[in-house]
């Protein structure tokens, strides 16, 4: 049996999706980067464009399905662009999966099924009566210039809902191919890798709007803290109290729920010491729990509060577990949002903030994550463990649990402030690629990551859950969520995205 | 300070320390803990011994190392 030691703080370098994401991401960034010097290398990935089925049917053609992402590559035919794009992904998380000894074959295969199914939610969903909303984006309106006489208006949403169906058909209904493309399912590698990305968004927003983006990150910071402080104690003396669980069990659901998923209720149980089948138990619940969130919470915040675009955005930050689902519900809820505002005054918000202030709080709750586990390993050695010797707890076990996509993210944000302030006459040049990259790039890995979390969703596993899914529905939608709500209110309250101009 | 390097499973039930000449198992760490303390006293080991306990993640499964690839490192000092 092959051994997965932390022994060196390398360690995992090469091995784990959690560092590939930071790899996968940096290195995207430095391609885009390249255009600082006026090289694109980026702009052949394909991306959809908006279309009508009546129209496509009368005269079929690629072209109106797909474009490549900058006008460099404008003379390479839409399924070439395709075709390239599946080579550079395939190719380059296939390197990854290698490091990682996945089983190579498997994961390509996977991958390539998950890749082209990705693909057609994406295009489907930018069917005009979907997608289209009756207002000018982008100098068009596709509502009225495909003279649509009804739609759905979800703007880009709809591809984001239709990955998600399509993901969780195979995950609930064909459980035989489920299990074939699951080696590829890895929706966390590819929201980090997203996320990283987005990093590059955060550089932007910071260009455009400073004081705005610091306010943003610090008031995450700041209700991520208070989220930690309020919601773990509840949910911990609620499971003790009244659901009469041992003190591992409610302190690993605890982190789970109150605190970011699967990744806090290991970093719990490690840290407790606890019987790894607690938080295998727990993380199977988690997962279920957060595509009911991911479902439920964007419309519903929408429809509740359509004026609170950055508040809803925090708050689905501190109630939606899983740094993917979270990712995911912001996305939709920055699109749904969008549109709805679109649709209603005919004022357009910039696309991104929404799901920023979503990821922002949840990557405040991911940093704490590693200093929370260490304090709780105190507190559990000195009031609870049993004592033969001495023990000591490495401080290394901070470095081993602390997201390292977190880091790559910063280090984009940050190379970007440098651009900024020292090199300002670069910005456009910069944003030339950084803009494509934030933008198809980061919107593939996102779109990966909604048909993959969906395949590896599987709702029978609820059976047999009993007080622990109680506890956990009653912490989540009674406790976790309104606290949420009022934790996010009280730091971004009045905070509104700019209009697009 | 002498120190001992061990690598832990959980399987079955059961805590599984070992490396190259030592195996021990127990249901709680506590008893892991007492078994080894027991061993080395048997052995002669004297003075100050540093034991380092590194989990192997992959009892985890596959799945699930996408979220956390750490679970936990633990340093036992004892005093024989």
């Amino acid at each position: 049996m092959t051994q997965h030691l932390n022994k060196k703080w390398t360690q995992g370098m090469f091995s784990t999706e959690d560092w590939w994401s930071a790899w996968l991401g940096i290195f995207f960034f430095g391609l885009g980067l390249l255009s600082v010097w006026g090289l694109d290398v980026v702009g052949w990935i394909a991306k959809p464009k908006t279309w009508e089925w009546t129209n496509l049917i009368q005269d079929f053609s690629w072209h109106k399905l797909l474009k490549t992402s900058s006008s460099t590559y404008h003379s390479l035919h839409p399924l070439i662009s395709l075709f390239i794009t599946y080579i550079v992904f395939a190719a380059l998380t296939g390197l990854g999966a290698y490091f990682q000894k996945l089983d190579i074959k498997k994961y390509l295969i996977g991958f390539t099924a998950i890749f082209f199914l990705t693909w057609f939610a994406w295009i489907a969903g930018h069917e005009a009566h979907l997608s289209a909303i009756n207002a000018m984006v982008k100098k068009h309106n596709y509502y009225q210039e495909y003279n649509l006489s009804w739609g759905l208006q979800l703007g880009g949403g709809a591809s984001y809902l239709l990955a998600l169906i399509i993901g969780l058909s195979i995950g609930n209904f064909f459980k035989g191919f489920a299990k074939k493309i699951k080696e590829a399912a890895k929706p966390e590698w590819f929201i980090k890798t997203g996320i990283v990305l987005l990093g590059i968004k955060l550089g932007m927003m910071t260009m455009k709007a400073a004081g705005f983006t610091y306010e943003l990150a610090l008031a995450g910071a700041a209700a991520a803290f208070v989220a930690y402080l309020l919601f773990w104690p509840i949910v911990y003396f609620i499971g003790r109290k009244y659901f009469k669980l041992n003190r591992s069990s409610a302190a690993v659901l605890s982190s789970g729920i109150s605190i970011c998923g699967v990744s806090a209720s290991i970093a719990t149980a490690g840290a407790i010491k606890a019987k790894p089948i607690i938080p295998i138990a727990v993380s199977s619940l988690i997962l279920i729990f957060a595509m009911l969130e991911l479902v439920v919470l964007p419309p519903a915040l929408t429809n509740l509060a359509p004026n609170e675009p950055i508040v809803n955005g925090a708050a689905m930050g501190m109630t939606v577990k899983t740094d993917g689902a979270d990712a995911a519900a912001g996305a939709i809820l920055d699109q749904l949002m969008i549109s709805k505002h679109l649709k209603q005054t005919g004022e357009q918000w910039e696309e991104g903030w929404i799901l920023s202030a979503a990821l922002l709080t949840k990557i405040w709750i991911d940093i704490f994550i590693g200093i929370w586990s260490f304090v709780l390993a105190i507190v559990w050695i000195r009031n609870v463990d049993q004592k033969t010797g001495k023990e000591k707890i490495p401080k290394s076990e901070i470095w081993f649990r602390l997201p390292k996509f977190v880091l790559a993210y910063m280090l984009v944000w940050l190379i970007y402030l440098g651009i900024m302030y020292f090199f300002p006459d670069a910005i456009s040049g910069a944003k030339i690629g950084g803009n494509i990259v934030q933008g198809s790039f980061r919107k593939l890995m996102f779109m990966l990551t909604f048909l993959s979390i969906g395949v590896i969703t599987d709702f029978s596993k609820l059976k047999g859950m009993g007080r622990l899914a109680i506890l956990y529905a009653l912490a989540l939608f009674a406790i976790i969520a309104p606290l949420a709500y009022i934790v996010a209110y009280l730091f971004h309250h009045g905070m509104l995205p700019p209009v697009v101009k | 300070m002498k120190q001992l390097n061990l690598t832990l499973h959980y399987h079955q039930y059961e805590w599984i320390v070992q490396n190259d000449q030592l195996k021990f198992k127990a249901r709680e760490l506590d008893e892991l803990d007492a078994k080894i303390k027991n061993y080395l006293t048997q052995q002669n080991w004297r003075g100050q011994v540093e034991i380092n306990f590194y989990f192997d993640f992959e009892n985890f499964p596959r799945w699930m190392r996408q979220y956390m690839p750490h679970y936990f490192n633990k340093r036992l000092i004892l005093n024989l």
